[in-house]
This record gives C-alpha cells, structure tokens and sequence, in this order.
C-alpha cells in the first residue's frame, strides 16, 4: 500500500460530486455559493475521518487488522448516528447477500464448463465412427 | 434521472453508479489515523452511500435555515448555523469554527445565531 503523502495534503470528495447530491436537495430556483459547497466538502470529509478514526480504534482495540462495514456501523451508532447505524446495518446485509449470489453464480459457471467438455468429446468420437461407416471409410487403422 | 432509494443500488456495488469514487474515499479512510491499516472492500462501499445520505441531510437542514431569511441561496453560513443545530454533528463544529476564525466577523454572527433543536 503506497504510503507517500505528496499531494494527498488536500485529498478531498470532488466537489463536482457533492454540488450533485446538494442539488437534488434544494429547489430548481435555489442557488448555492461556492462556499457552501466548499463548507460542504469539507463536512463530508470529515465525516469520513471521524467515523473511520473510531471504527479503526475499536479494530485495534479487539486486536483485527482490517475494518469492515460494521466496525463502520459500530463507530456510527457510538457517535449518536443511529439512524446511520440502522441503515446501513441493513444495506450490509444486502451487500453481503447480493455478493454471496454472485459468487453462487460464478462457481456453478465454472462447474458447468467443466463437465460438459467430457461428453461432447465422447460424442463427436461416437459420431466420426458412423460417418465413416456409411461411407465405407476407417477412421483407425487396423 | 430517477430518485434511488436506500437499496436501489443493491445490484450496483462494485461498478456503481456510485456517488462518490470508491478509491478516493479508501484514501482518506486511510489518512484518517495511524490505526487504520487494512480496509475491508465493503468499507467505501459503506461510505459512498453515507456520506451521500450525510450531504443530502446536512443539505437540507441548511436550506430550511435559509429559507428562514427567505433566502434564494445557500451560504455557508446557513450550512454553518444547521451543524450548530444539530447535536449529532458536533464533531463538525471545530471545522467550522476553523473556518470562520480567520473572519472575526463571522464567528460573532455563528455564535449569535439561535440553537432550536
């Protein structure tokens, strides 16, 4: 994992992004000044920090090495965000089930284009010999 | 475009349309402390949709302050006044109070607005 920091001083969410989500909020007619999106981005930034900064302190805590979601779910509800606590408990869920599906899915293709492969060879053998049957050929030498 | 829901995106995890860009949000995860080592593929995943939902939230507590002042546009001011409002977002006051130190005028007028929570 890179552990350079050059540039990373003023790593933030892209603005553009968080302009979007804003708009979808306030009426067509609303306007927002450069600095509220600005403010905004780096609330949002923030909210990362915080969050993560406590969920990290409680993986180091119980000794594991990598945060998951709900070290993340853990640090929302421990800093009065239940609301987020509650969501997210449930996307997780989801996430983790949709993810389990896809992996269901990937094994049985892999599965599937394994045991076919033998009878088609068994097949097409069987179908050369009475080919060469009707029309008076050998296909091995005898 | 269609308003998603909180799990519309459930078959989007990976190549989105998410938000905010996963790799971006792992790497302030990773600047946020020393602790933070590895990251689970899920944790950005978690966040994309977080602070989504944090930006709308803050967002909309600010417009309804400046619709008070029957304001048209948003400041940060009002984005301001909406996390002195909101207990859950103390965290967020040390920012703020960052920012307007550099204007002395402005810190006057954040500690003078009114708290109705």
């Amino acid at each position: 994992m890179e552990n350079h920091n050059n540039g990373d001083e003023f790593l933030e969410l892209p603005i553009a992004n968080v302009e979007r989500i804003m708009k979808k909020i306030i009426p067509q007619k609303g306007k927002i000044s450069k600095e509220a999106k600005k403010t905004m981005q780096e609330c949002a930034n923030e909210f990362i920090s915080f969050v993560t900064s406590e969920a990290a302190q409680r993986c180091h805590y119980e000794n594991r090495r990598t945060l998951n979601g709900d070290d993340i779910c853990w640090a929302f509800a421990s800093s009065g965000l239940d609301n987020y606590a509650e969501v997210f408990a449930k996307y997780l869920l989801k996430y983790r089930e949709v993810e389990r599906i896809k992996v269901d899915e990937y094994k049985c293709k892999i599965t599937q284009r394994l045991l076919p492969q033998d009878d088609d060879d068994k097949e097409q053998e069987d179908n050369h010999r009475s080919i060469d049957g009707e029309i008076g050929e050998t296909s091995s030498p005898n | 475009m269609r308003q998603a829901g909180a799990y519309s995106g459930v078959m989007y995890w990976k190549t989105g349309p998410h938000s905010l860009p996963l790799a971006r949000i792992k790497k302030i995860m990773k600047k946020s402390g020393e602790e933070v080592k590895m990251i689970s593929g899920e944790a950005p995943i978690v966040f994309s949709k977080a602070c989504e939902l944090f930006i709308e939230e803050l967002t909309k507590r600010s417009w309804m302050i400046a619709m008070q002042s029957k304001k048209r546009m948003l400041h940060k001011e009002d984005v301001a006044s909406a996390i002195l409002a909101t207990d859950v977002f103390d965290f967020l006051i040390g920012l703020i109070f960052n920012e307007t130190a550099a204007t002395a005028g402005d810190v006057g007028e954040s500690e003078n607005i009114s708290v109705g929570c």
